[in-house]
């Protein structure tokens, strides 16, 4: 009888063959799983970064150059057409219902502005429009960009011209979740100031200062200055700044969020005359 | 049999399965790591790009906030102080090398436009900043241009910016002596305009028959004539008008033109402004009288090194031997050349003199002349009071240099709504 060497494992050997190929899998599965997971987050953090750095830079970078004119040094600064208080000088209008002026150190989601794109100027609210502004309608909304209006009445209404204001986020992209601008830290100098005088509140004339007194620096504030707001004829630099909040999250995986805030000063100060 | 026929059996590779499905799914992670790591270089060298463009742009700004700065202190070219980091070799940072007119201040006419000039900055970026002429007939301005590199040259932003020079004095006056209402001259005056042939002009009658006038105007036989009209540095040569006796067609008198205007509106004519706002934003030396001595007041004004804009409050009682305009003493000549640092001077009151007295510039007088002396003035005089009574030695010979001089002392703005960072 041919004695048969027996090629099989036993039980022992088996399981614990078994065992040390299924740690090994296991392994080198969760090396595998991690990866995906890390490498997915990663792509997504990535693409929703770049999205709203890009939707930022493109506001900010817009934003600085409102009040922008080409017409030179022989038109004087309180003729500016690109930045006339109550026309088109930069506004922030909030929403409630519907869109109105926040003040001058308000904020909101809707930012108009003009600047001279053609540097010829002249205002022009068609081709090319010199008229701009962002504006988000809230939760399901997607950020939009104007451009243009139909008429100068509109220049600084949020309201206005539906048809003039076009999305340019995806919301299949990525979803908006807040956006504000804020005038907050903006800044008013009253340019007459100091004048020796004592500023009288609400409608109380100015007195003059009494001789050795030292006059309120304070006065010079515009904005802040309490009870107190620039005489008639009286000229003011307004210095704006734009805090930018943008929040945002992937529409495909809402766990993906992003916030990210940026200041800008405009760069050409308002300045008018109190009238 | 042996041991190595052993391996060979089928059994023995059971194991291979393992090693398949490890080597599958190190092949997918490997490559999925491959792809993200692209993506991450990706967003690498957008962050990056971002960070120099962004140092471009700050670079940009730092250029153009020295050029202002530089345009606002005024600096004295003969100094050689340069920014730190700016390499200009043999000259000044955006101005010549020399302070051509000897004023001690890089005025406009010593701006070099159209050259490049460049700073370097601690973190290794770099601005351009060329200087172009935008100035015309009334209005002193320049247009900044600022290129901003990041520290590897590969991001490049431009920024531009006019700024303009606030002049102190607008309308230059075209007479040697201009009052609103009436003048009397009494003593002995003269009066020189050798770059035309007006000389006294008021709002209300001029009298002077009570004096030993002599007022002379620009001679029309004059070899350079009619090219020295105007000209202060090729002035013509004069020939005598009016006298006590004879009243030439150099007196403009009775000029309801003057005559109706309010103070304010006749200081609105020549300065800009009216007399507070003037005051407020202008003005570089301001002393009131109520707190001031005369003699105190008399010795801070005179023998400015600056061009100096003054604000005399109330009335001023100027000492003997004041010399205003002058970096020096003349004594009994004139002063001349770089000595000149003409001033506008603004009496909210009445002046009175008394002795010798020298004058370079343009005096505006709220209130009255008064006094009795020797006054001599290169420049203008201008007087709003009622009436304007000149005794004494007086001799104003009017100079547009000297007048065109003191606006070079007027206050840099950056003009609001010419900034931009587009083309």
């Amino acid at each position: 009888m041919v004695q048969r060497k027996e090629a099989g494992f036993t039980v022992v050997e088996l399981m614990i063959g078994l065992l040390i190929g299924l740690l090994v899998l296991g392994g080198i599965f969760s090396v595998y799983i991690s990866t995906l997971k890390s490498s997915g987050s990663t792509l997504k953090s990535s693409k929703l970064n770049q999205e709203m750095a890009t939707i930022m830079t493109i506001m900010a970078d817009d934003i600085r150059r409102a009040g922008y004119s080409g017409a030179g040094p022989e038109v004087s600064v309180l003729d500016n057409p690109f930045s006339k208080a109550g026309e088109t000088a930069l506004e922030v209008h909030s929403l409630s219902g519907t869109y109105s002026n926040a003040g001058v150190q308000g904020s909101g989601s809707c930012i108009v502005y003009a600047y001279d794109l053609n540097k010829d100027g002249a205002l022009s609210i068609a081709n090319p429009a010199e008229v701009f502004g962002f504006r988000w309608d809230g939760p399901g909304s997607a950020i939009k960009m104007r451009t243009g209006v139909s008429a100068a009445a509109n220049i600084n209404d949020c309201n206005a011209d539906s048809a003039n204001w076009f999305e340019m986020t995806d919301n299949n992209f990525i979803t908006i979740s807040g956006l504000t601008f804020a005038l907050t830290n903006s800044s008013c100098v009253n340019i007459t100031e100091p004048n020796r005088m004592v500023e009288g509140t609400g409608a109380t004339p100015d007195t003059a200062l009494a001789a050795g007194a030292t006059e309120n620096f304070n006065e010079r504030d515009c904005y802040n200055f309490p009870n107190f707001s620039p005489d008639t004829g009286e000229m003011t630099v307004e210095i704006r700044e734009v805090i930018i909040t943008l929040k945002g999250a992937l529409a495909d995986d809402p766990d993906v969020t992003l916030t990210m805030t940026q200041s800008v000063e405009v760069r050409n100060n308002l300045i008018r005359i109190t009238p | 049999m042996n041991k190595m026929s052993h391996t060979n059996l089928p059994g023995y590779q059971r194991g291979a399965a393992s090693l398949l499905i490890a080597l599958v799914v190190l092949t997918t992670i490997t490559m999925i790591s491959i792809y993200t790591s692209r993506t991450v270089v990706m967003e690498q060298n957008i962050a990056s790009n971002d960070y120099r463009g962004r140092m471009a742009f700050e670079a940009a700004e730092a250029g153009q906030d020295m050029a202002i700065s530089y345009i606002a202190n005024g600096r004295n070219p003969d100094d050689d102080v340069h920014p730190v980091g700016a390499t200009n070799a043999g000259r000044d940072w955006l101005a010549a090398e020399v302070d051509a007119d000897g004023n001690d201040i890089s005025d406009p006419n010593e701006w070099l436009f159209g050259t490049t000039n460049t700073l370097t900055l601690p973190n290794g970026s770099s601005a351009t900043v060329t200087l172009f002429n935008r100035s015309t007939d009334e209005i002193i301005s320049t247009e900044i241009t600022s290129v901003g590199r990041s520290d590897d040259n590969a991001a490049t932003r431009t920024i531009t910016q006019t700024v303009t020079l606030i002049t102190p004095l607008p309308n230059i006056p075209e007479n040697p002596l201009l009052t609103r209402s009436t003048v009397n001259i009494t003593g002995n005056a003269d009066i020189f305009n050798p770059e035309g042939h007006s000389t006294i002009w008021s709002g209300g009658p001029a009298d002077l028959s009570a004096a030993t006038v002599n007022t002379n105007i620009a001679n029309p036989a004059g070899a350079n004539y009619p090219d020295c009209l105007g000209d202060a540095a090729n002035p013509c040569s004069m020939v005598g008008s009016s006298s006590n006796s004879i009243a030439g067609l150099d007196i403009v008198e009775q000029d309801s033109s003057l005559a109706n205007l309010t103070k304010d509106e006749f200081f609105l004519n020549f300065f800009g402004k009216l007399p507070t706002e003037y005051r407020n934003s202008m003005v570089t030396m301001d002393l009131d009288m109520a707190t001031t001595s005369s003699a105190t007041a008399s010795t801070t004004i005179q023998l400015a090194t600056n061009p100096e804009i003054i604000w005399i409050e109330g009335d001023l009682d100027l000492s003997a031997g004041s010399v205003i305009g002058c970096a020096i003493d003349p004594g009994n000549g004139l002063c001349t050349g770089s000595n000149i640092q003409p001033v506008i001077m603004v009496v909210n009151g009445d002046l009175t003199y008394s002795g010798r007295a020298q004058f370079y510039g343009m005096l505006y007088i709220a209130g009255q002349v008064k006094g009795n002396g020797t006054p001599t003035t290169q420049g203008s005089i201008v007087v709003a009071g009622d009436p304007s009574d000149l005794k004494g030695n007086f001799n104003i010979t009017y100079n547009s240099d000297i007048l065109r001089q003191t606006g070079e002392s007027g206050k840099p703005a950056s003009g609001g709504g010419s900034w931009r960072d587009f083309k």
